[in-house]
């Protein structure tokens, strides 16, 4: 062989402020030409940790791209699967001396990558239908994920696995179907209902539902908002609010993302707030993006503007408030994963932890690498799920290695992730949010004082009262308006 | 034939070489091996010009500094020339804010640190007889003395090296900073290649600051297990030591100093400023009681001076010369169980053996003294073949320092270079493809 | 194309997974952290000695080059396949094979993180001293490789004094121990050549490294000076007092400048340089050392002195120094980042020297850099759109370098040669000089297959074809490598 062959290659000629062929914004492509590949996000990546390769790691991702976008690759499978692999959390952000935008870049490239890709029509199909119908339409959604409950209630789903009709469900569906989170005995629902508090609130807050959140999370969301009202701060729960629309972009559907994006704005800005919360690090991530989303779009820029800057997420919110501290012991050793929405993106890292150390009793250990992604990722534990698996296992040997007997977290993927984990490796864990074991704090607090606290027990309970009603009437209405729509 | 080459040579010489010509005595020979002629080169010039022409004619030479430690490597396999290095003794450049030196390589170690020490500053190497010691001379040899810096070694000192090679190359590389990555680091070849590669003519050093006060204190134990321990705890403690020595009883006896007590010793250089020293002090006093010492004295000013010069010139003066010697080296841990063995093989074959411990370093001298000058030849290669299996079993290495002539020949020198003999050979023949330099000091030639 | 028939015996050594040699992998590969690029002709990840040894002889008997890779955080060019040929990625082979703590040594494989390998043996109070600003991610054959320093290398040296043994594998296959468990070794220091050869004398494939205690104290000062003569001489007497610090690390005004509004460190607005000195060890010589360093801090008039008393502060001291580099781009899109090294007591002629040429070329030029040691990292500001500029920064580097050079002191203090200053090298050392060091390289390596055409200076004729001058351009960004 001769030596030649590869000195070929290395005549280039790159002009990183030509439009090219992957990125036609110039802003991106000189973003894009930020990388100097230094190496420093390398250890940074999971992916790069798990392979040791450079293909799957966030400078081997940007040589891709800039591979594509000089001409010198076609976007094919070899090159999109190294794209797939990325989870998205953006650890590699956090490190990049040159101020790389990665997420911003990856996500880019991911609405390129879908243009291009030819799927089989019903893995199209499966995709429109979820991202396009289901997820947006909280009351369709709601009504699937109720008759998955029956489904889990009945035990209908554990005689599925095992007579392994799995099988006949093709590759992927296969696990989604091992990963079906326990579905909540309640559904948490977005009607413009409002919590009051007692006296002048110190804030008043508008607080993201969500989608699946409401579905799997309904009594840790409640649990939120008692710990927000316990504060004194007023929550409303806009209606008309839907998902986020973190998922779709992470796929590459811009133009779905940005839809919801408008619908939210609207839903939030049309209420006094001073504050839009999330329990879910993933939405706060994407709220507080909808700037950027939304910079080209002529009506929505100023409102997307003003949405992302009164966006917080909830922890980063009640540290900042700061709240009071809570007086009911809790005797446990817990630990805290940093969500890659919170820690990486928002770089919200030390908050979460003051939080559970104002919980008397509670004894925090950092787990190694607790910010490191747990291999939840949206969809890519459907998508990735090998190399998902990988990372929670070594996600539940860190765990176990802290001994602690809670795991804390403050996003659903994460929480899901680490509930399947311990469901496999470890099942006296208990993975909670932050706000749970807040909430925990507080309600035991009713224990031990009781002279003032019956006070706010009274208050408390007047409040859910007040709820209830709110919530019945709404309920109502809603279904009116759905036998409307059907009837037509 | 030898003698037609070397008038040969020494006609063609110039005359700066040939004028400064001098006899051969028993100072220059090397195992009793005496050279026909004694070049004195005053300049790397001179240097280039004997071996190139030393090599034309077949003529074999041996680069020589002072000449205290001639005897360390095999014989020589031929030995015409003998190039004493003493003459070049300039200090080429030093600025203390640079903690730099440039010296020529025939100057001695005493005359460096004592310029050094006009300014504060010193090189954390020691060797014996360093009056006489040149640095050339040390770097060859290339082993650390008991005072290090951060258990440092001897190479770490050096910057940058001046060579000239046996077909005349004069070549440098490295430089005078402290940090550089400018081509390979030929010093590497020379520190500790016995001048069989290359001669060094000229070294740029890193030196340190002085320490604004030392102390030594020396701790005299009952049994060897007691001190080495102690010792170890040291080395496993906070505190930084220039020097941490264990001396067994009969190097004791062989040091010949009044005010040290009979004993296993542990002999440890402390240094600080006033209230770290002082700290130091504690610290290793607390340790070294934890172990029941019999005493404790604390030796400072000219006394530490004159307690530590004795400890490096062990060996090589007049009073200490040891019959045989050896130098082990060993992970530091594994030293403790070494001791004993040779101290209880060593005295059940009648012999006496002295053993001075660098600590953190893991390097044991192992002198052995025939008290009663009548023992049977045989017992010392029985004493070498031991050592040498024990240490190799431990991963460590034996090199034979000292020994008679036919014991050196028997069993050589070396031990635990076999496996890289290849790679040896390799650079030999290809950096003194005449074959000029120090033949047969690390591996035979081939020719032989 | 590659010899079909090699790559099946490739395969058939690692396993189909760990050769890539598809365009798409292969681009991923053509960099490290310098701006150079070629691609290799394939990519080969061994696991173990012997499979890299089996390599090295398919290497060998089909004549193509061979190169090792480590993180690729070089910023030489060391770690790019120039010419083509075998790319050994040895980020597989990342185990800590031995911790001896007693003894304080630890035995590694080469792709061992060296931040890794200090938080590994941190339980034992222990760590690895050598801390290149890259350590979160190069490994520490890399920077055996390039025999790495770091900041804190003034006072505990750099690579090669803190490596006990490597294990190799040579041009010829074979595998070999240099240096071993123990402090020496006698015979020629094979070790010692190897480290800092750029990969071009054989491949380490283990390491016996030296593990050091944990200071029992840290101390940071900073102190904030007018202008650079001031904290120079201030640096100059502070070694000249005896006292060698741990780390003393140092800033001009544009550097400054543009680090101010990035890390908001609160430096004045007059703010010429600023000085920063970390002591380490026994509690009390910090105390004492730290007394006697402020002394001479306040004897050259700084505007500010500041001490840390706890890790925050540290580290916002710290974050100044650490985000220099970074924050450049905030004054110009590109830089050239030099390596080069004085003698400290030329500290201030070269400084103003620089400063002339900068002004002379109307290029800005920030200079952080390690100044105990006299290892300078000026940083040419400029655009690389504007092609005069680019070739008028390559200029003045090359400038820089000699400067460097004439004033005693050498081409590369941390980065190594590579690609990007082999053309130097002539400048630094004599023909002769050269000449003795291709003959090591002979005997190492006959064929020229390790890492080949890196370190010595190359016939133009030979670079046709290869990447050029603009090689040697370093994008904004990078706060590492100091």
């Amino acid at each position: 062989m001769n030596h030649t062959d590869a000195t070929n290659h290395n005549k280039l000629s790159v002009n990183p402020t030509a439009t090219g062929v992957l990125f036609t914004d110039p802003a991106m492509n000189e973003d894009l030409y930020k990388c100097v590949h230094c190496g420093f996000c390398l250890q940074a990546c999971p992916t790069y940790i798990q392979t040791g390769l450079e293909t799957e790691s966030p400078r081997g991702r940007l040589a891709l791209m800039k591979g594509v976008n000089e001409g010198r690759l076609k976007i094919n499978d070899d090159v999109t699967e190294h794209w797939d692999m990325c989870i998205q959390c953006r650890a590699c952000e956090d490190v990049c001396p040159s101020g790389v935008p990665y997420g911003r870049l990856i996500e880019e490239t991911m609405v390129q990558v879908a243009k291009t890709r030819k799927s089989s029509v019903l893995k199209n199909a499966i995709t429109w239908l979820l991202l396009r119908k289901i997820l947006p339409d909280q009351v369709l959604l709601s009504g699937l994920m109720g008759v998955m409950r029956i489904y889990q209630k009945i035990g209908l789903h554990r005689l599925v696995s095992a007579v392994k009709m799995l099988h006949i469900i093709p590759g992927n569906l296969g696990s989604l179907h091992a990963l079906m989170p326990r579905i909540s005995d309640k559904f948490f629902s977005a009607n413009g209902q409002v919590y009051h508090v007692f006296g002048e609130p110190r804030a008043t807050v508008a607080f993201l539902s969500g989608c699946i959140m409401p579905l799997i999370n309904e009594a840790e969301m409640r649990a939120a908002i008692r710990v927000l009202t316990r504060n004194q701060v007023k929550v409303i729960v806009p209606e008309g609010q839907g998902c986020c629309g973190a998922i779709h972009s992470h796929v590459g559907d811009l133009n779905k993302a940005k839809d919801l994006a408008r619908k939210n704005i609207d839903a939030f800005l049309s209420e006094e707030i001073d504050a839009v919360l999330s329990s879910s690090a993933g939405c706060s991530t994407r709220m507080k993006e909808y700037r950027d989303l939304l910079q080209d779009d002529e009506v929505y820029s100023n409102k997307a503007e003003l949405l992302s800057s009164k966006v917080k997420d909830i922890n980063e919110f009640l540290y900042e408030l700061p709240i009071d501290p809570p007086k009911g012991r809790l005797e446990a050793n817990v630990t805290y994963q940093d969500p890659c929405h919170l820690a990486h993106t928002q770089k919200i890292k030390d908050q979460p932890r003051e939080l559970l150390k104002l919980i008397p009793g509670l004894n925090l250990i950092e787990m190694r690498n607790s910010d490191r992604c747990c291999g939840a990722g949206g969809t890519y534990v459907i998508t990735q799920h090998q190399m998902s698996l990988k990372l929670m296992e070594d996600k539940m040997d860190a765990i176990q290695d802290t001994d602690a007997d809670i795991v804390t977290t403050a996003n659903p993927g994460c929480w899901l992730q680490m509930k399947q984990g311990s469901r496999k490796s470890n099942k006296s864990l208990k993975v909670k949010y932050i706000t749970d074991l807040l909430d925990q704090s507080y309600q035991a607090e009713n224990e031990t004082i009781p002279g003032i606290e019956k006070v706010r027990k009274v208050f408390n309970q007047s409040i859910w009262e007040k709820e209830k009603l709110e919530l019945r009437s709404q309920w109502k209405n809603r279904t009116g308006d759905r036998r409307k729509r059907r009837n037509r | 034939m030898q003698h037609k080459n070397t008038d040969d040579f020494v006609k063609s010489l110039s005359s700066s070489l040939k004028d400064h010509l001098t006899t051969p005595s028993k100072n220059d020979s090397i195992d009793n091996l005496t050279p026909s002629l004694v070049l004195n080169p005053r300049s790397v010039e001179d240097i280039s010009e004997c071996l190139s022409k030393a090599s034309e004619r077949g003529l074999k030479v041996c680069p020589i500094g002072g000449g205290t430690r001639l005897n360390i490597g095999n014989t020589p396999e031929q030995y015409d020339i003998a190039m004493c290095l003493t003459n070049l003794n300039k200090i080429i450049e030093y600025k203390p804010s640079d903690l730099s030196i440039t010296v020529q390589a025939g100057l001695t170690l005493g005359k460096i640190q004592s310029e050094l020490g006009r300014n504060n500053q010193f090189l954390p190497i020691s060797a014996p007889l360093d009056e006489t010691s040149t640095l050339g001379g040390i770097l060859a040899v290339g082993t650390s003395g008991p005072l290090t810096w951060l258990n440092g070694n001897m190479r770490d000192v050096v910057t940058g090296m001046k060579t000239v090679y046996s077909d005349g190359l004069i070549s440098k590389s490295g430089g005078q900073v402290m940090k550089n990555v400018s081509g390979y680091e030929m010093s590497k070849l020379h520190i500790g290649g016995l001048g069989t590669i290359g001669v060094i003519s000229e070294v740029s050093l890193k030196v340190t600051p002085k320490p604004i006060n030392e102390t030594t204190l020396i701790a005299t134990f009952a049994g060897q297990v007691d001190a080495f321990e102690a010792s170890m705890s040291i080395f496993h403690s906070k505190i930084n030591t220039l020097s941490l020595s264990y001396i067994n009883p009969g190097a004791v006896y062989k040091l010949n100093v009044k005010s040290i007590k009979a004993g296993h010793l542990v002999a440890i250089r402390l240094y600080g400023r006033d209230m770290s020293l002082q700290r130091c002090v504690n610290e290793v006093n607390s340790i070294l009681k934890q172990y029941k010492p019999k005493n404790i004295d604390k030796m400072d000013g000219q006394d530490q001076m004159d307690i530590w010069r004795k400890i490096d010139d062990f060996g090589y003066t007049s009073d200490t010369k040891p019959y045989i010697s050896m130098r082990i080296s060993l992970p530091p841990t594994i030293v403790g169980e070494v001791l004993g063995s040779l101290e209880s093989t060593t005295v059940t074959k009648g012999l006496m053996p002295a053993l001075l411990t660098q600590i953190g370093h893991g390097t044991i001298l192992f002198h052995v003294f025939d008290v009663s000058k009548n023992i049977d030849q045989n017992k010392f290669g029985e004493i070498i073949s031991d050592t040498r299996r024990l240490v190799r079993q431990r991963r460590g290495t034996t090199v034979i320092e000292e020994a008679p002539i036919t014991i050196k020949k028997e069993l050589g020198v070396w031990d635990g270079i076999d496996q890289i003999e290849g790679a040896f050979r390799n650079l030999k023949s290809n950096f003194d493809p005449s074959n000029t330099l120090n033949i047969g000091r690390f591996i035979p030639s081939k020719s032989s | 194309m590659i010899n079909t028939q090699l790559i099946k015996r490739l395969q058939a050594v690692v396993g189909k997974q760990y050769v890539l040699n598809k365009e798409s992998d292969l681009i991923t590969f053509e960099y490290d952290g310098s701006v150079d690029r070629s691609q290799p002709t394939v990519v080969v990840l061994p696991s173990t000695s012997g499979e890299v040894s089996q390599l090295m002889k398919l290497a060998s008997e089909y004549d193509i080059p061979i190169v090792a890779r480590g993180a690729a955080t070089g910023l030489s060019g060391g770690a790019i396949a120039e010419q083509g040929g075998i790319l050994l990625s040895l980020t597989r082979m990342n185990r800590i094979v031995e911790i001896d703590p007693e003894n304080q040594f630890a035995v590694v494989e080469p792709g061992v993180i060296n931040l890794e390998l200090s938080q590994a043996v941190s339980k034992f109070d222990l760590y690895y001293a050598p801390d290149p600003s890259s350590q979160q991610a190069c490994t520490i054959g890399g920077n055996i490789a390039e025999n790495s320093g770091g900041p804190h290398c003034l006072a505990y040296g750099v690579t090669t004094n803190h490596v006990l043994g490597i294990e190799v594998v040579t041009a010829d296959g074979e595998i070999s121990w240099y240096g071993n468990r123990t402090r020496e070794c006698p015979g020629y220091d094979l070790r010692g050549i190897m480290i800092g050869s750029e990969g071009t004398l054989s491949i380490v494939t283990k390491a016996i490294l030296r593990l050091i205690r944990k200071p029992e104290s840290v101390k940071t000062l900073l102190a904030i000076y007018k202008d650079l003569d001031q904290a120079s001489a201030a640096v100059a007497e502070v070694i000249g007092s005896g006292i060698i610090p741990a780390a003393m690390e140092m800033m001009d005004d544009l550097a400054i400048k543009a680090v101010e509004p990035a890390v908001h460190a609160g430096y004045p607005e007059n703010a010429g340089a600023v000085l920063l000195v970390e002591v380490e060890g026994l509690s009390e010589s910090v105390e004492e050392e730290t007394f006697e360093i402020e002394k001479v801090m306040d004897k050259y008039e700084p505007l500010e002195i500041r001490i840390a008393k706890n890790d925050l502060d540290r580290a916002k001291l710290w974050a100044g120094r650490k985000g220099a580099l970074g924050a450049l781009g905030r004054l110009a899109p590109n830089y050239y980042l030099i390596d080069g090294t004085i003698p400290p007591s030329n500290l201030v002629e070269v400084m103003s020297k620089i400063k002339e040429i900068s002004a002379e070329h109307n290029l800005p030029i920030a200079n952080v850099l390690h100044a105990g040691d006299g290892n300078l990292h000026p940083a040419i500001l400029f655009d690389e759109k504007n092609p005069k500029e680019t070739q008028l920064a390559l200029k003045i580097g090359g400038d820089i370098l000699k400067l460097c050079v004439d004033k005693g002191g050498a081409l590369s203090g941390e980065h190594g040669i590579g690609i990007e200053k082999r053309q130097y090298m002539p400048y630094m050392f004599s023909t002769d000089d050269l000449k003795s060091m291709t003959k090591l390289k002979t005997v190492f390596d006959p064929k020229s297959l390790l890492n080949p055409g890196k370190i010595f200076p190359v016939e133009p004729d030979q670079l046709e074809g290869t990447v050029g001058q603009s090689s040697q351009i370093s994008k904004v960004g990078n706060n590492a490598y100091l």
